[in-house]
């Protein structure tokens, strides 16, 4: 298989990935767009040398969430609030909605942590292991754990805020 | 919401993204557009610089033709404008023939083509350019004794020796610098169209 096809394989498998990552650390549409380029720009930069040294999943999260977060860096200064409804109408086509309401609840939530808790959760959420998280964020398996207790306790005070 | 009400609204989102499957194929071939021509872009900016050169050498050459009185700097000074002549414009053709090649206006088939022709007229020009080398160092030295020394090459035929001997050994070396060039960008070229095929 040429290049080319296999790196197209390989973003077609992680699309959904992709856009879950550049929705997490955008609010709109366009930003969401040209995050989700950037990403598959430096993964298409960095995909000769990456072969096979770390396995795919991971290599791919870690250049993914390192452009996000840098991305998210750069745009901070320009930031605008946008309302929570936009930045879940420009996710997906939500026909549901009561699951739309669950989403906008979720991404109030995530909004609220800061860009490395938003990578964590984001790995967490994906379903990867304490041992994948800290391989992909460069963390500590302890320094892991002891983050995602930190935000357990960030969000569940976001519901209840006098707990 | 807890994180497990949460992991399952993700996984939800997720399989709901799986179907909507958004991204094109155009990104990618635009990315794969940018690495041959970024290499294309070496053999074009060399022929630049080739021609940029040659058209200064002739201008020079041109201006100051009347100062070649001698016969054998009026012999290489002819030779001279006849090779720097072939060598500009077989550089804007490698230059025209280069920029045709593209992934994004043309259908991969067209690239191939087009890339086969580009490989021909370089095949042509590599072996044009060794005879013009040759020829070359016999018009050289004759024009430099007349233009920059100011003096005749048949007063100095011993100095004039010595210069066609190091011509001689230099002039491999050189050709040998410039075809390992072409054939590693062309090779390059090659590689980025050839991952490329999966796309018509």
């Amino acid at each position: 298989m040429s290049n080319t096809a296999e790196f197209t394989q390989l973003i077609s498998e992680n699309e959904g990935a992709i856009f879950k990552i550049t929705s997490v650390y955008t609010d709109d549409r366009d930003s969401q767009k040209d995050l989700y380029q950037e990403i598959v720009l430096q993964l298409w930069k960095s995909f000769d040398a990456f072969k096979g040294a770390s396995k795919r999943g991971t290599w791919l999260y870690r250049v993914a969430l390192n452009t996000a977060i840098s991305y998210l860096r750069k745009s901070k200064k320009h930031k605008v609030l946008v309302p929570i409804d936009q930045v879940v109408q420009h996710l997906t086509e939500v026909q549901d909605s009561d699951f739309e309401d669950r989403l906008k609840t979720l991404y109030a939530q995530i909004r609220e942590l800061d860009s490395l808790e938003k990578g964590i959760i984001l790995l967490y959420l994906e379903d990867k292991s304490y041992e994948e998280i800290a391989v992909i964020t460069g963390l500590t398996v302890t320094n892991v754990a002891t983050r995602l207790s930190r935000i357990k306790n960030k969000l569940k005070k976001q519901i209840n805020p006098e707990s | 919401m807890d994180l497990d009400e949460m992991k399952a609204v993700w996984s939800d989102l997720g399989a709901q993204l799986d179907q909507q499957k958004r991204l094109n194929q155009e990104l990618i071939m635009k990315m794969t557009q940018e690495k041959s021509s970024s290499r294309m872009g070496r053999i074009i900016l060399m022929e630049m610089v080739g021609i940029t050169v040659s058209l200064i050498i002739l201008i020079y050459l041109l201006l100051n033709f009347s100062r070649l009185t001698d016969w054998p700097a009026l012999a290489g000074g002819t030779g001279m404008v006849i090779i720097l002549g072939i060598a500009i414009v077989f550089g804007i053709r490698i230059i025209s023939q280069a920029r045709k090649i593209d992934l994004i206006k043309n259908t991969y088939s067209t690239v191939v083509e087009r890339f086969n022709e580009f490989r021909k007229m370089l095949r042509f020009y590599r072996k044009l350019s060794i005879w013009t080398n040759v020829v070359s160092l016999f018009c050289v030295i004759p024009v430099t004794y007349s233009l920059i020394l100011e003096q005749s090459i048949l007063d100095n035929l011993r100095d004039a020796g010595i210069g066609f001997l190091l011509g001689a050994i230099l002039t491999p070396i050189i050709l040998y610098l410039i075809i390992r060039f072409y054939s590693k960008n062309i090779s390059q070229v090659k590689k980025a169209l050839k991952d490329a095929d999966f796309k018509d």
